[in-house]
Order: structure tokens, then C-alpha cells, then sequence
């Protein structure tokens, strides 16, 4: 099955990921005083978390070289991931264009650029104004939350 | 109880007037609202809309509250059939079978179901606020830190036990869960962790950013790998279970509402290990346990009603003690003391028109949610048949306005979308999310239970076994986990968990 030496490593690489996390975590733990004034202090949890989840990272990895943790699903390829990455770019286009230009620009370019492969121009163009504008109004007036209609650029 | 009896019909007196039976259907209005939008759940929506009721006398203050509390528990669960994204933490079960029912074109059954499991639960409830209120506050009285240890350690080795086909794996997820939960400031010790001198990691993490990312991204990003799928939920005919389910669903609303009151009333359990209960319990009862996670209707009927059942009677410490069980309660024991009530059992006495009158009006809630929602249900379901590509953006959009709408912060938004690649991996990896969650929920308040336990403690760790109840609980717990780890060292899980993975 070609996709089990894909999965195993993986899983082995995830487990490394997990066991340096788990690392990290163990060593700041050390900056926080194990025991307080009466009892645990705030150094206690997570050196004990951190602990086992070493173990269980290793274990993880030994499961994963013996092939344990081959999952059903499948890593994206190709079209499906250039999709995804492309989801993802947009994602954080929103974010930027949020801070420079205010809710509005950036909601309204947000949804053009997902719309605009699957609908016709005109269409996308309204619905990406209108929608955005809804909801705009939906939480600045009635749910009364601000969503900034400007951003540091104007 | 007579007088009890007496005193809620001069309640209904008060919640029947015009004004508010108005706040009433609003709050439960808006409540269902909050409930489907992702990115606000009771807890934000309810703590988003305590400004709306600075004006208002305290009786309609917090009867448009508790509307809104329990309306949100009932949108939750409409996303969470219809589109597998958990409106709020205790939804997290109801998608398992729920979302199973909506792809095989049940969605109607199953939000009728939840619907009419969900009024069941949360009117017995109430009656039992009603006349048991006081008697069984004193019942727990008797459960000290220990004993909430153990239970929330029971309740999250069950998950573990429960989820997913590996050990391994769900334990990893529900340790960084709890590793998670210590990022920000330690309520006991006051000092701050693992926040990297951000200020914004001081406040913590906030679980509907890791909800939205975890579950709501995550699961966009999934979906955009199948370019042409079908996005198309055949019309929703039928918001009642054929007849031969009756009958195991009424039986499930029963058990529900049993395990619902009963975690209801321990402060310190909350909806989410009532509907775990509640799901586990359905599974091992029912004739053909492998159903489950494939679209068994017990596997809504009874988490469902578990957690109205439990919303409604975990008012019950917070009227009489005064002791919030979850966050939820949290905001709205905030909202009583803003309006210059002080929960406990002196409100019983000293302020009975306001009790008896809230009290009555969580009838009058319930009733009306019902009587929304049953018609309404093929509206909500109108939204799953919109085509997915239109779908999406704008279920993108509101996830991302409505985790920014938290806190009025983009770090949330940008932490939220680091979740939902987190989300997107874990899934890919088969690692259990839901483990992750509901610990990284329950992190907090298990470590300062135990902290409290070992702080009162004479005889250190043993305190959590020289208690009669927390040793039972804790000899419990071990024997799941033991027979856990003997079931995966046999290779026997895949039968007992592979449907429950989400």
C-alpha cells in the first residue's frame, strides 16, 4: 500500500512535534515554584502534564514506526491541496485587510475572492457587498458589537 | 411543597405580564440565535448582552438572561445537526449522531427530537428547581474539592476510554488539552503561565477561540479537499421519529433527564460531562451499541435532554448556594449581583416574588422554545440545503466576526485560525479533538480542585481515598482506565470506539 510508508512517517514526525512541545513545556515548567504556601503551587500541573505527555510522545513514536497509527484519512495532493492553501492565503488576507482597512473592505474582498471562481461577476460582486454590509449591520447595531469600518490606512 | 406550589403560581403572576413575557420571548430569541451563530455561545452571547439589560428592573433583567441561556443551548444544537460545528461546548456529543442523521436526510427527526427532548428535560427540571431546591442543595453540600476532582477525573478518563481507536492518541489530546488550559494567570497562586510576556496570553485562552478553530475552520478546511461535494440535505419531512423509535428515544429522554438533573446539581460538573454521560450510558443500554456515531437517534434524544436537563438544574446550587457550576452560571450569578441580588438562600426569603417569578417564567421559556422550534425547524434546515460553495464564505466570515465580536480582538481571530490548522492536523492524524476540548475546559477547574483537595489535605494524595465518595469515584475511574489499556493492548478497540471519532 503506498500509503503507509507516507503515514508512517508522519505519524513519527507529529510525534517528534508533540515530544518537543512536550519538551519546551517540561523545561518552563521549572520556572514556576513546585510547591506554594499550602499544598502544589502553580509549578506542579504542568511539570507532571509535560511528563507524561513525554511518555506518551514516545510511545507515539513507537506505535508510529510500527506502523500503528496509519489514519483513513488522506493528505491532500495537487488540486485539493492548492484549494486548501488557498483557503488558508485568504484566511489571512481577511486578517490583513481587516487591520489596515476596517471590516467592511476587508469582509467585502474576503468573500469576492471565494466567490468569484464559482459564480458569475456580477453576482459575486452583489453578494459579497450585500452579505457583508448584513452582517455588518446584524452586529454593530443589533448584537451591538463595533466592527471598525475603518483601519490604519483610512 | 404546598407552599412551594402557592408561591410559583404568584410567580406566574408576575413572569405572565406583558413586559415580561416580551423579555422572555426576546431573550429566548435571541438565544437561539447566539446558539446557531458560531463564535458566540451562551457564555459570550450572555455576557454580550448583560449591558442590554442595565435599564431594566432585575426580574426582566434576568428572566431575558436565562432565555437567552437556554435558547443558546438549543441553537447549539441546530448547527451541530446541521452542519457538524458545535454551537457551544455541550453540542460537541449531539454532533456525533446528529450530524450522521442530517447526512443520511434525517436532519428533521433529530432536531425534533432534541427539541422536544430538550423542553422535556429542561421543564422537569425546573419542577425539580422548583420544589427540590433547598433539600437537595443540602445533599451537596457534602461534595468538597475531592470529590469534584475525582468526578471531573472520571468523566475525562471516560472520554478518553470512549473516543477514538488509540490510547495513545486521546491521551495526548486531552493532556495538551489541560496543558492548554494553564496558559494565563493561576487563580490559586496568582502568578502567570506560559504566556511569553504576551498580554493577550495572560487573559488565556478562551475556549470558544479554540472551539471555533478546532471545530469550525478545521472542518472548512476539510471540506475543501472535496471540491464536488454534495452538499444537498434532502428536505427535512417529518420532525418526529418514525414509530418504532419512540419508544427507545422516550426511554433515552428519561435516562437523559435522570443523568442531566443529577450532574446538574454537582457545582463543578458541567453540560458537557452530562451529555458525555448521557451518550456512554445510550450506547451500553441500547440493543445495537455500533449505530452509535452512525446516526443513532438515541444518540441525540438523550445528550440533548441530559443537557437541559442539566442547565436547568444547575441553577439549582446557584439559587440556593449561590455556587456557580460553570461558567455560564458564572455570568449569570455576575448579572444578579449588577442588578443587586444576592443568589443563596437568603434569596428564597428575602426576595421571593423575584425567584418565584424567574422560576415561573423558565416555564414559559421552555414552552415557547418548543413552540418556535418545531415549526421553525424546516426554516433552520433550509440552510443546510444551500448549495456549499455559498456556504462556506459565509460561514468563514461569521466564525470570523463572531470570534473577533469575544473580545474585540484580532489576536483571538488570528489564534483561532492557528487552531483550525491545529484541527485540520489532529484530524488527518486521527487525533480525537473532543478529548482536547473538554479537557482544556475542564483543565482549570481540576487543577484547583485538586490543589484545594492536597491544601486541606492531612494526609496528602490520600485525601482523594480516605473520602468515602471521592474513593468510590476515584476506583471507578481506574477501572476504565484500566480496562482501557487492556483493550488496546489487545487490539479490541477498534470495535468499542471507531464510530465516535468526530
Amino acid at each position: 500500500m503506498k500509503v503507509n510508508v507516507k503515514d508512517l512517517n508522519v505519524g513519527v514526525w507529529a510525534g517528534l512535534i508533540i515530544l518537543v512541545f512536550a519538551i519546551i513545556t517540561f523545561i518552563i515548567s521549572f520556572q514556576y515554584s513546585y510547591s506554594g504556601i499550602v499544598g502544589p503551587g502553580p509549578g506542579f500541573f504542568p511539570f507532571w502534564l509535560s511528563l507524561i505527555l513525554i511518555i506518551l510522545a514516545v510511545l507515539y513514536i513507537y506505535e508510529s514506526f510500527k506502523g500503528k497509527n496509519v489514519s483513513d484519512e488522506e493528505w491532500p495532493t495537487g488540486r485539493s491541496l492548492k484549494d486548501l492553501i488557498f483557503i488558508m492565503i485568504t484566511l489571512m488576507l481577511f486578517l490583513l485587510l481587516f487591520v489596515l482597512c476596517g471590516f467592511l473592505i476587508a469582509g467585502t474582498v474576503f468573500l469576492f475572492v471565494l466567490f468569484v471562481r464559482e459564480f458569475k461577476l456580477f453576482v459575486t460582486v452583489s453578494m459579497s457587498v450585500g452579505i457583508t454590509l448584513f452582517i455588518y449591520i446584524m452586529f454593530n447595531n443589533v448584537l451591538k458589537v463595533h466592527l471598525p469600518s475603518n483601519g490604519i490606512l483610512f | 411543597m404546598i407552599d412551594s406550589f402557592l408561591l410559583l403560581l404568584d410567580g406566574f403572576a408576575t413572569a405572565l405580564t406583558w413586559s415580561n413575557l416580551l423579555y422572555c420571548f426576546i431573550g429566548v430569541m435571541l438565544g437561539m440565535i447566539i446558539g446557531v451563530l458560531p463564535g458566540l455561545g451562551p457564555v459570550s452571547g450572555t455576557a454580550l448582552l448583560i449591558p442590554i439589560t442595565f435599564g431594566m428592573e432585575p426580574v426582566s433583567a434576568i428572566i431575558m438572561l436565562s432565555g437567552i441561556f437556554y435558547g443558546s443551548m438549543y441553537g447549539g444544537t441546530i448547527t451541530s445537526v446541521l452542519v457538524n460545528v458545535p454551537g457551544e461546548a455541550a453540542s460537541v456529543i449531539t454532533c456525533i449522531d446528529g450530524y450522521e442523521m442530517t447526512k443520511k436526510g434525517r436532519a428533521g427527526a433529530a432536531l425534533g427530537v432534541a427539541a422536544i427532548g430538550s423542553f422535556i428535560g429542561g421543564i422537569v427540571a425546573v419542577v425539580a428547581l422548583t420544589f427540590f431546591g433547598p433539600i437537595l442543595a443540602q445533599a451537596a453540600l457534602s461534595f468538597g474539592p475531592p470529590e469534584f476532582f475525582a468526578i471531573m477525573l472520571l468523566g475525562m478518563l471516560m472520554i478518553v476510554a470512549l473516543m477514538g481507536k488509540s490510547l495513545v492518541r486521546g491521551l495526548i489530546a486531552a493532556i495538551i488539552g489541560l496543558i492548554l488550559a494553564m496558559v494565563g494567570q493561576d487563580l490559586v497562586s496568582g502568578e502567570y503561565r506560559f504566556t511569553f510576556g504576551s498580554l493577550e496570553l495572560m487573559e488565556g485562552i478562551d475556549f470558544a477561540v479554540m472551539a471555533m478553530g478546532l471545530f469550525g475552520i478545521s472542518e472548512i478546511l476539510l471540506n475543501a479537499e472535496k471540491p464536488t461535494r454534495i452538499g444537498q440535505v434532502p428536505k427535512v419531512k417529518g420532525l418526529l421519529p418514525q414509530k418504532n423509535e419512540w419508544n427507545p428515544t422516550l426511554k433515552s429522554v428519561g435516562r437523559g433527564t435522570g443523568i442531566g438533573m443529577v450532574l446538574g446539581m454537582i457545582p463543578g460538573a458541567n453540560s458537557i460531562i452530562a451529555s458525555t454521560f448521557s451518550y456512554m450510558l445510550e450506547k451500553k443500554v441500547a440493543k445495537d451499541p455500533s449505530r452509535f456515531g452512525k446516526g443513532a437517534i438515541e444518540g441525540v434524544a438523550g445528550p440533548e435532554t441530559a443537557n437541559n436537563a442539566h442547565s436547568g438544574a444547575a441553577l439549582i446550587p446557584l439559587f440556593s448556594l449561590g455556587l456557580p457550576s460553570s461558567p455560564t452560571m458564572a455570568v449569570i450569578l455576575g448579572a444578579f449581583i449588577m442588578h443587586g441580588l444576592t443568589p443563596g438562600p437568603a434569596l428564597f426569603t428575602k426576595n421571593p416574588d423575584f425567584v418565584w417569578g424567574l422560576i415561573a417564567s423558565m416555564f414559559i421559556g421552555n414552552l415557547l422554545l418548543l413552540f418556535l422550534n418545531l415549526p421553525l425547524v424546516g426554516l433552520w434546515a433550509k440552510i443546510a440545503m444551500i448549495p456549499y460553495k455559498l456556504l462556506y464564505p459565509i460561514v468563514l466570515m461569521v466564525i470570523l466576526v463572531g470570534t473577533y465580536s469575544l473580545k474585540g480582538s484580532l489576536w483571538d481571530v488570528g489564534m483561532m485560525l492557528v487552531f483550525g490548522i491545529i484541527g485540520y492536523i489532529m484530524k488527518k492524524l486521527d487525533i480525537p479533538m473532543s478529548a482536547m476540548i473538554v479537557t482544556f475546559i475542564l483543565g482549570s477547574q481540576l487543577e484547583s480542585a485538586m490543589l484545594q483537595s492536597l491544601s486541606i489535605s492531612t494526609e496528602g494524595f490520600l485525601i482523594f481515598f480516605t473520602r468515602p465518595i471521592s474513593a468510590v469515584i476515584l476506583i471507578v475511574a481506574f477501572v476504565v482506565f484500566a480496562l482501557s489499556i487492556f483493550s488496546g493492548v489487545k487490539n479490541k478497540r477498534g470495535k468499542l470506539a471507531a464510530d465516535v471519532e468526530m
